[in-house]
């Protein structure tokens, strides 16, 4: 996997965020900012949001991964997303594949300070489509 | 000397007393109006709302969440009525985030349990955001961006 890290990702790319929480939809059945927002790496500390290239995906797989990533949760729904849209926000899309997952990236260059964070997710949230868990 | 310490260990039991009715008086006006906003149609949803979504991600168990839990309420019996109600939702750092979508404008605001609050707004296009602490009163800067979403 050495080779595929920290490959910058095509903007034309298409992505999706897994969402865990039923908090982070919208009653209309799109997606919060919230479900956007970064944590920390447990690491480095860096902010990061996780994502899921999908452009080689069928439904199937990603449905799958989205269950298999989070074994303590129950996946509620994805945001479906461009990378452009995460680099428009001013963001960067970084490939980080891991043991059966490598389509996972991760989107860079969040800022420290909250109310920044909450713009870039809110651009996230509206330029996403929310798809509900089957 | 001793007459004018008489006076004022005479006068100060009342100052206090009437400072204690005072915040008697005020917070239970606070209690009435909340009350009141609460009961009115549909606006408890909100409440409601943000104690099952504190519930299921275990806030009311630790105290920043109880903290942060009980701020948010606060912050929910402040909202003008003449805004539409928020949905809610548990930030990754453990905020409260109230948010707001009518057609393509959108507010969210997150709160946190010391009350520190930060928002982020897209009205029509015109993206604004920006950090306040909130007490007990709506920030100024919020309201105006509430006003929006009726």
């Amino acid at each position: 996997m050495a080779d595929l890290e920290n490959i910058v990702v095509s903007n034309d790319e298409p992505a999706t965020r897994f969402i865990y929480d039923s908090d982070k939809i919208f009653q209309n059945g799109s997606v919060k900012p919230a479900a956007f927002l970064p944590t920390p790496d447990k690491t480095s500390g860096r902010l990061e949001t996780s994502i899921c290239r999908i452009k080689d995906c069928t439904e199937e797989r990603i449905w799958h991964l989205a269950k298999t990533q989070r074994q303590d949760k129950t996946v509620k729904g994805r945001a479906d997303h461009s990378v452009q849209s995460a680099h428009d926000a001013g963001l960067e899309c970084i490939a980080a594949p891991v043991t059966d997952f490598p389509e996972h990236a991760v989107l860079l260059g969040w800022p420290a300070d909250k109310p920044a964070c909450k713009v870039i997710a809110m651009m996230l949230s509206k330029a996403s489509k929310g798809v509900l868990a089957p | 000397m001793n007459y004018i310490s008489g006076f004022v260990s005479h006068i100060q039991p009342q100052t206090q007393a009437a400072s204690d009715v005072a915040q008697e008086v005020e917070r239970t006006s606070r209690r009435v109006i909340a009350n009141v906003k609460l009961g009115s149609p549909g606006r408890s949803r909100p409440m409601e709302e943000l104690t099952a979504v504190a519930n299921a991600h275990g806030m009311l168990s630790t105290f920043p969440g109880l903290a942060t839990y009980e701020r948010a309420a606060r912050f929910l019996t402040v909202l003008p009525l003449s805004a539409s109600l928020p949905e809610i939702s548990i930030d990754p750092d453990g905020e409260v985030a109230f948010d707001w979508v009518v057609d393509d404008n959108m507010l969210s605001v997150s709160l946190g349990a010391s009350g520190q609050l930060s928002f982020a707004a897209d009205v029509e296009g015109k993206i604004s955001s920006g950090a306040a602490f909130f007490g007990a009163v709506l920030p100024d800067e919020l309201s105006s961006v509430l006003d929006n979403f009726g």
